[in-house]
């Protein structure tokens, strides 16, 4: 018995049902449509093969809410809240559509009246309603008087906050009511039901109990309508497109930058927001405005002007506002302060990053922040807007094939005076070890190549360098949005190393492994890598590698973004550490997944961001925290980035920052 | 208006570099590039270009074949039109010879003002631009750190003294302007705008074409002649220490050349409005900026 079979004022209940909804689902399509429309400014991409995969993931991450469960810790347990809030009124929203829907709009509701499946469910939605209920109190108190650094107690907020917990309320006034109206007394479901009796026990006439019933039920459905015509107009638009951006999401290697067709490409990189493809937009819709990704950016944490949600809500504005007119084919870049770059965001904002990920990590959405903001350096590289040290670091590379200004014939200066192993003078051998420029030329990273050779020749491996042949493996110059360059290497390198004939390619530097096995397939190129801290792992447990008896050396590890986040290779440089010292692991505060970067990353080192503090001295501090004598890395860059601070900040040398091969090398047995 | 920018194609000096003769790199492969100054030239000429209508630019340079890099450059960086003036003898020619060469080239061009840079990388004898504008009979200023069209016809010149001073002067046109190479960073030109480039068409002349003949450059016809050539005395390494306020990237360059020379010191006060406006004017007296 819904209050939609009466007449009012002598129209049906049901008319007035279906215009209402009628009104509202016109508005909610029109909103909707125009959306889509927007996404089709964007550039073609290619996000829909495999789709049964893609479906699975998107089960498995959204319905059980793993995408918010993921990012759970001690400190930070809102995706729990999220989660009730995602399952209660997930059974909130399908009951609407049977109890309402079918029961109020097609008359179903004598069918549904009194049926065990109406009492079970209702039974299940006042529990539900509870923990909706609880999880939007814990909000509530969290944005406004908790007021985590992540989140901001925003209108918008607010109002979602009220109109959820109005429709719960509505919800227990509703079935008290209703049951009361019509006298009928159960113990299911089990809130309804008593306030029901509790309504019955009172002196309340019946038909004032009916007209309340009435009432509410009305304003109840009038506010669900609300519901659908306010979400695609807000910021929880994120309810809607979240699904989809995770359904697209990329499957390609973490944080793999998609090629550059010069011939093909229309613009180089993006200046304009209908540069990015349709899914960098559908991104923007489905932010939640977690906050998650600025509370781990090290370039947000060190005061720098980036920060990655301002960035997708910046170009979400952007895209909205100048959306119409571009829907008109009308050029809105002509119009002052609506350029993309630098009205809205700034070419320092987009400089500032240093693609270690650890926004896309946390982003329980799947939005790809280091995509958009490369493809923004990629436009301002073709125009020749980078700084001057990016241009000196740009033009080492691509004259003399290191960004460091050294000629390519001091390439193995390092390993001056000693023997190594050459390609060229050999048929064939098992591995093939990739210095990297770092390790090259860098003085304080040529230590790590001498470690690396020196364990290569006690185990007996076969191995041999390219030496003079190697070029940078172009990871600097792509994360610096210069994509022409980073071509250019990486066919030049794959062209040499196609020439000799090896198994695998080893490097101990975690940009080159990433670069060489995530970023070269891209071109054609299929090699089977291993960093170097696999590699020893190996070697210790095939025992070609013999320690000495295990020390006690109170050690850390400092993760490297290009191997922890990007590659997910968190436990073997661990497990070689505990192959050293017997003294438990300490872990930093923030560790593995959220690993503070060192600083260096995207071209970080050479594009130097003078604003607000230095992450490296940040990380440092974090260092300290933990009472270690030594913080192990695997990382040229993070050796050489976190060094630099321990000569300052510990010149005592009661921190020393070692690469794990320099560890392994200390510990070999006589 | 049209401008017209002399470039010329150089050894890169950041490969280590020998005496043997001549000037050779320690590489198995000789890298070039364009001059520095010759490329801050350009991109003056690009800015100009930029913020007026109607200029064209045109880039010139007289050398070897392979000489040819540095106009593709131009041509990726900006530049309209390119001309190459194509012989193997301009590579022993000096600066007479070469001026001489490109006045003839130049003069057909009808041109408005021409640029180059005040002083090469490798000869650095800074007087092609001198004997250019000698031979093209028309006025030349050196050391241009910055230029201002004023109205059609007329320059306005600020031009490099020492101590950082600048001579501000006002110059008509046609003439030539030597820039400085620290009149600018050299502006970055992507590798897909070279690879663009590199299709482009050169237009390429050789000396018959402006009139001459092998007698009229190359060493025999050069007034100067290199007698010899020796290295530079090694300089006294420098002693690399940390230093807090650097920031990595500088500490690597600090360790890779065996310690850089520092740049400008600076050092920042704190206290009472009195006692910092006092601390400036000491600073300013002690520098000899107020006189005392
Ligand atoms: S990749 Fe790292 S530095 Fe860049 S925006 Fe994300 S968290 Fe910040
Ligand atoms: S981008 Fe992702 S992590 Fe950042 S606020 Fe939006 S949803 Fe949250």
């Amino acid at each position: 018995m819904t209050p939609v079979s009466d007449i009012y004022w002598h129209i049906s209940g049901y008319a007035i049902f279906w215009i209402l909804f009628a009104i509202a689902f016109g508005l909610f399509a029109q909103r909707v449509y125009f959306l889509f429309r927007l996404l089709r400014l964007g550039r073609r991409e290619e996000r829909s093969q495999n789709l049964g995969h893609r479906i699975k993931t998107m089960l498995v991450e959204v319905f059980p809410q793993w995408c918010n469960l993921k990012t759970v810790t001690r400190q930070d347990l809102a995706g729990i809240g999220h989660s009730l809030l995602f399952w209660g009124f997930g059974l909130f929203l399908i009951s609407y559509i049977i109890f309402i829907g079918l029961g109020g709009g097609f008359g179903l509701s004598s069918v549904l009246a009194g049926s065990t499946f109406e009492t079970a469910y209702s039974s299940i939605l006042d529990i539900a309603g509870l923990f909706v209920c609880a999880a939007i109190v814990w909000a509530a108190i969290r944005r406004y008087i908790i007021r985590p650094e992540r989140l901001e107690a925003s209108f918008e907020a607010g109002i979602i906050l009220l109109l959820v917990i109005t429709l719960m309320v509505l919800h227990f006034c509703i079935e008290g009511f209703g049951y009361a109206a019509y006298n009928i007394s159960a113990s299911y479901p089990p809130i309804g039901a008593a306030f029901a009796s509790f309504l019955i026990s009172t002196d309340i006439s019946e038909s004032t109990l009916v007209a309340v019933y009435k009432g509410l039920w009305w304003l109840h459905y009038a506010i669900i309508l609300g519901f659908l015509v306010y979400i695609p107009r807000s910021k929880h638009l994120h309810i809607l497109a979240s699904p989809f951006n995770v359904l697209f999401k990329s499957l390609a290697p973490k944080g793999a930058l998609n090629l550059i067709d010069p011939e093909k490409a229309e613009t180089i990189g993006a200046s304009k927001i209908q540069d990015f493809t349709w899914k960098q937009l559908l991104d923007l819709y489905a932010c939640a405005v977690c906050g998650r990704c600025h509370a781990n950016c090290p370039a947000t944490l060190s005061g720098k002007p980036l920060n990655p949600r301002e960035v997708i809500l910046n170009l979400k504005d952007h895209l909205l506002e100048v959306g119409p007119q571009l829907l008109k084919g009308e050029t809105p870049s002509a119009n002052p302060g609506t350029a993309m770059i630098e009205d809205v965001l700034t070419e320092e904002v987009i400089w500032n990053c240093t693609t270690c990920y650890a926004c896309q990590e946390v982003c329980p959405v799947g939005i790809e922040h280091t995509v958009k903001l490369i493809d923004m350096r990629r436009n301002l590289v073709e125009h020749g807007r980078v700084s001057p040290s990016v241009a000196k670091a740009l033009e080492s590379v691509r004259l003399l094939g290191n960004p460091w200004e050294q000629p390519q014939s001091a390439r193995l200066d390092w390993a001056e005076g000693r023997k190594v192993n050459l390609i060229q003078d050999r048929e064939e051998v098992d591995v093939l070890y990739w210095v990297g420029c770092a390790g090259a030329y860098d003085p304080r990273s040529r230590d790590i190549s001498l470690a690396v050779v020196s364990l290569l020749e006690r185990a007996g491996v076969n191995y041999a360098l390219l030496g003079t042949e190697e070029r940078c493996c172009g990871d600097p110059a792509r994360r610096m949005g210069e994509e022409g360059l980073f071509q250019m290497l990486a066919r030049s390198n794959i062209e040499v190393l196609k020439k000799y004939s090896f198994n695998r390619i080893l490097t101990h530097c975690p940009h080159c492994y990433n670069m060489l096995k995530n970023e070269y397939p891209q071109l054609g190129a299929q090699f089977e890598v291993v960093h170097h801290s696999q590699f020893l792992l190996e070697l210790i447990h095939s025992g070609k590698i013999k320690l000495q008896e295990r020390q006690e050396l109170r050690l850390t590890f400092h993760d490297p973004c290009y191997l922890g986040r990007y590659n997910d290779i968190y436990d073997p440089p661990r497990q070689v550490l505990q192959a050293i010292s017997k003294a438990t692991m300490i872990e930093m505060r923030l560790n593995k997944t959220k690993a503070m970067c060192c600083g260096a990353g995207g071209g970080q080192i050479w594009i130097q961001s003078e604003k607000g503090r230095r992450i490296e001295d940040m990380r440092f501090e974090q260092i300290q925290e933990v009472d270690a004598q030594v913080v192990a890395t695997a990382c040229p860059y993070c050796t050489i980035m976190l060094d630099a601070v321990a000569q300052i900040k510990e010149p005592t040398g009661k921190i020393k920052v070692m690469d794990i091969a320099e560890l392994v090398v200390r510990a070999l047995a006589q | 208006m049209k401008i017209v920018v002399c470039v010329k194609q150089v050894l890169d000096t950041r490969v280590p570099l020998a005496v043997n003769g001549s000037v050779v790199q320690k590489e198995p492969s000789p890298i070039y590039i364009m001059n520095p100054a010759d490329r801050i030239a350009l991109d003056k000429a690009l800015e100009m270009k930029a913020s007026l209508a109607g200029e064209e630019i045109t880039v010139i340079t007289a050398g070897p074949a392979r000489a040819e890099q540095v106009l593709h450059m131009a041509l990726a960086a900006g530049a309209d039109e390119v001309v190459h003036l194509k012989d193997e003898a301009f590579e022993a020619s000096d600066a007479y010879t070469t001026a001489l060469a490109l006045s003839r080239v130049i003069k057909e061009l009808n041109y408005t003002m021409i640029l180059c840079g005040n002083r090469s990388l490798d000869i650095g004898a800074s007087q092609v631009p001198a004997f250019l504008a000698e031979s093209l009979g028309i006025p030349q200023v050196t050391g241009v750190m910055e230029l201002e069209i004023m109205s059609p016809g007329r320059v306005k010149l600020w031009r490099r003294l020492e101590k950082g001073r600048r001579q501000v002067i006002e110059c008509p046109l046609p003439a030539l302007y030597a820039v400085d190479s620290s009149a600018g960073q050299p502006r970055y030109v992507s590798e897909f705008s070279l690879r663009q480039a590199a299709k482009r068409r050169i237009r390429s002349l050789t000396l018959a074409d402006i009139g001459l003949t092998q007698v009229d450059v190359g060493p025999q016809a050069s007034l100067i002649r290199v007698v010899s050539l020796s290295p530079p005395k090694p300089r006294p390494k420098k002693i690399y220490i940390p230093d807090g306020s650097l920031s990595a990237s500088q500490r690597m360059s600090y360790l890779l050349s065996g310690g850089l020379a520092k740049g400008k010191e600076s050092s920042l006060l704190e206290g009472t409005a009195d006692y910092l406006a006092e601390q400036i004017i000491k600073y300013l007296i002690d520098e000899g900026i107020l006189p005392k």
